[in-house]
């Protein structure tokens, strides 16, 4: 079975690295994008069975880069997690119940954590 | 003279005497003029009425001998006329026409033909008595009643006499006559009282002039009489026996050389009319310096009347607003009216309602947030809306920026420490390598603090969310035993790892709590974790719950390390410390107690605690059940 292809957006490069070692620790294949313009770029090129997308960005934030993968039939099915370090019970109802992320990822987490959510949404 | 005989006499006197009637009584009418005094009242009706009932009874006299009722006959005849109001003279006339009654109808038929007669004797007796008491009783009964009536008539006008002048005398106004020349004729008590003397006496020689503290005033005064010849309310100032000012207020007339009138002391109204003035004035300038808009309505809305600050608020100025109606003045932008609208309905009808937040506009289109008051009042018997309305736009201004501030803040703290954490973790996780003793024990330590970090962080954010926005609170029917389910086995590895046993005592049908299901997860949640957290290895945990009516009661028991006594009853403040924390590592960052208490008081429950020193601790949640529920 091929490699599960997992795509990271968050403009901390220590962030993007720490999830990447993380996730390829597990066997998967991380691929990273800084901002999200990058995010949308890879998400249609490379076709990742997930991407964990931040959401405070600077030039565009995760709410947009979901919006527009989302409006794109080409990238529209491919689930998409949260990974932020907005907590409050508020936010993570909002983005789970009226947005309709897949999953909602708080920072800081544990890299079990991590992976367990990982495999839940492959 | 025989019993027979003498009956046979009296019938034929009684027949005589009414045969004789008519004709003595034409007499007496055709000779009237000449019987009577001139303006006699007797009419001729009088006459025929008062001679035909004199002698019925003389012949009923004639007839029985019975004299006595003829007597008590006149007699009450003169009373009536007496009472009736007959002067004199027609009293007499009355008497004279009996007398001539008597004498013609009886003497002369009867003294001619039988002189010698007993009834002679007895018509002679009569006449005299009848004369006797006409002169005499009749007299004197019509002299008492007149007497009586010219005594009446004195006392009362001697009492109505003596009335006015006690009316006068004791007036509470002043009373004066005085000459135009100054000279006082008259003052009574009151006004003698009024200028400070003793006595009316007193006053009356100091003169009138003495009074006036400017007597070009009097001048006036005069002017206006001579003119007018009166003068109403003429407002003087005087001065009083000691030399003090008073304020009055005269009325008075001119008869000749000499006017007399009233004199009201005001020196008292005055005073109050510039106390009055002075409260008013310092009103105004209280009203007008509040820093708050005070506005005043009637109960449809009408403005009437509000304070400078209210027009700095809106940037209206007062008199645009009079007589406008401020919701239709451009005030309330259309997403506020409804609210507006209710909260004047329920002032008027005398609730007092806020402080409510409303985001209005002011003149110029600029929005504004106030928090206004609304206040249902009575000025002179016209129901009123006082709303007073306080200038937020900066305070929420500043807010919202410590808001964004706080958040923004948590957040860039938060990303450094998912690194620190993050890696620390992974290094720990094995994943790249087997790590020396030292350094493993050196990165949990790190794990460790960056997880109190983490706490602090969380809850610091969620004391300030609550501070500046309250508990955003979203009701639902809540089910405490699901929520205590699903707390328990997400906890199931942190418990596993540290070997802590938890027991569940929690009913299924332990029923509905009316609250945030997020708050009460995180309530349960912070109790759930702090007893695993003072839990040592091998310890355990009881989650128990019980239900009545009206309640919801569960209970964390933890067998953990306890809390000291003296901590008790501060556990639920913020940032509480214990200086005697067993090691520092127990040591918590003192604000999720703090969270839960405000999440339990916020749904109308409490919470408590109880804990024995090295023994473990209870906390204890009493959560009211949703009225729903009950009744289902």
């Amino acid at each position: 079975m091929a490699k599960k292809k997992i795509l990271v957006v968050d403009d901390e490069k220590n962030i993007v690295d720490l999830v990447g070692m993380i996730l390829e620790a597990e066997g998967f294949d991380v691929s990273k994008a800084m901002s999200g313009p990058e995010g949308i770029s890879k998400t249609q090129k490379e076709k990742p069975d997930l991407v964990l997308l931040d959401i405070m960005m600077p030039e565009m934030d995760g709410w947009v880069v979901y919006r527009k993968l989302k409006e794109n039939p080409k990238t529209k099915n491919i689930p998409v997690a949260m990974l932020t370090v907005k907590a409050q019970t508020i936010d993570k109802e909002m983005a789970l119940d009226v947005i309709g992320v897949e999953d909602y990822i708080t920072k800081p987490f544990t890299p079990e954590e991590l992976v367990e959510r990982v495999q839940k949404l492959l | 003279m025989t019993e027979a005989s003498k009956e046979g006499f009296r019938e034929v006197a009684s027949r005589k005497i009414s045969s004789k009637m008519n004709e003595i009584i034409d007499e007496w009418k055709a000779s009237k003029e000449w019987f009577c005094k001139p303006h006699s009242q007797m009419s001729d009706k009088d006459i025929e009425e008062q001679g035909s009932s004199l002698l019925s009874h003389l012949i009923k006299y004639v007839e029985t001998g019975e004299k006595d009722e003829l007597l008590a006959y006149v007699r009450e005849d003169l009373k009536s006329k007496v009472s009736k109001g007959y002067r004199p003279e027609d009293v007499e006339d009355a008497i004279r026409f009996w007398n001539y009654l008597i004498v013609r109808t009886l003497r002369p038929e009867f003294e001619k033909e039988d002189r010698k007669n007993r009834f002679a004797e007895l018509i002679s007796g009569l006449f005299d008595e009848v004369s006797g008491l006409v002169s005499k009783e009749a007299r004197s009964l019509y002299v008492a009643e007149l007497e009586l009536r010219v005594e009446e008539r004195t006392r009362q006008l001697k009492e109505s006499e003596k009335g006015y002048r006690e009316l006068v005398d004791n007036a509470l106004v002043g009373v004066y006559k005085t000459t135009l020349k100054g000279e006082l004729l008259y003052v009574n008590e009151a006004l003698a009282s009024m200028f400070g003397f003793d006595s009316p006496e007193e006053m009356i020689s100091e003169g009138a002039q003495a009074r006036y503290k400017d007597l070009n005033r009097r001048e006036v005064l005069l002017e206006v009489l001579k003119k007018e010849g009166k003068v109403t309310d003429f407002e003087v100032e005087v001065l009083t026996r000691t030399g003090k000012t008073k304020n009055i207020l005269v009325s008075a007339h001119l008869e000749g050389d000499v006017f007399s009138g009233m004199v009201i002391d005001i020196t008292e109204r005055k005073k109050a009319e510039r106390r009055l003035q002075r409260n008013e004035e310092r009103l105004k300038i209280l009203f007008d310096h509040a820093p708050d808009a005070y506005l005043l309505m009637d109960e449809e809305g009408i403005f009437v009347d509000g304070n400078k600050a209210a027009e700095r608020l809106f940037g209206y100025k007062k008199e645009e607003g009079i007589g406008q109606n401020l919701l239709e003045l451009g005030v309330f932008p259309p997403e506020e009216m409804e609210r507006a609208t209710e909260n004047l309905l329920r002032t008027i009808q005398g609730e007092i309602t806020g402080p409510d937040e409303f985001v209005l506009a002011r003149k110029d289109g600029s929005p504004i947030t106030v928090e206004t008051r609304t206040f249902p009042v009575t000025i002179a018997g016209q129901e009123l809306i006082l709303a007073i309305a306080r200038d937020i736009t900066e305070q929420k201004k500043a807010e919202e920026a410590k808001n964004t501030l706080l958040s923004n803040t948590s957040h860039e703290l938060r990303t450094p420490l998912t690194s620190i954490e993050g890696y620390a973790k992974f290094m720990l996780s094995g994943k790249i390598g087997k790590l020396p003793e030292k350094h493993e024990k050196c990165l949990k330590i790190i794990v460790e603090e960056s997880d109190r970090l983490r706490l602090l962080i969380d809850n610091f954010l969620d004391l300030i969310t609550i501070d500046i926005e309250g508990f955003r609170m979203d009701m639902k029917e809540v089910s405490i035993a699901q929520i205590i389910d699903r707390l328990a086995s997400s906890m199931k590895m942190q418990l596993e790892e540290k070997g802590i046993s938890i027991s569940r005592k929690v009913p299924t049908d332990l029923g509905y709590v009316r609250g945030d299901a997020a708050r009460l997860r995180q309530l349960f949640s912070n109790l759930l974790d702090n007893a695993i957290k003072f839990t040592p290895s091998g310890g355990s945990i009881e989650v128990r719950s019980i239900t009545d009516d009206s309640s919801v009661m569960v209970e964390v028991a933890d067998s953990g390390i306890g809390i000291p006594s003296k901590d008790l009853p501060h556990v639920f403040e913020r940032f509480y410390q214990s200086d005697g924390s067993p090691t520092r590592k127990f040591k918590g960052v003192g604000l999720g107690l703090a969270i839960c208490s405000e999440i339990v008081e916020a749904h109308g429950g409490h919470i408590e605690v109880e804990s024995k020193l090295g023994k473990g601790s209870v906390f204890r949640v009493t959560l009211p059940k949703s009225e729903e529920a009950k009744d289902g």
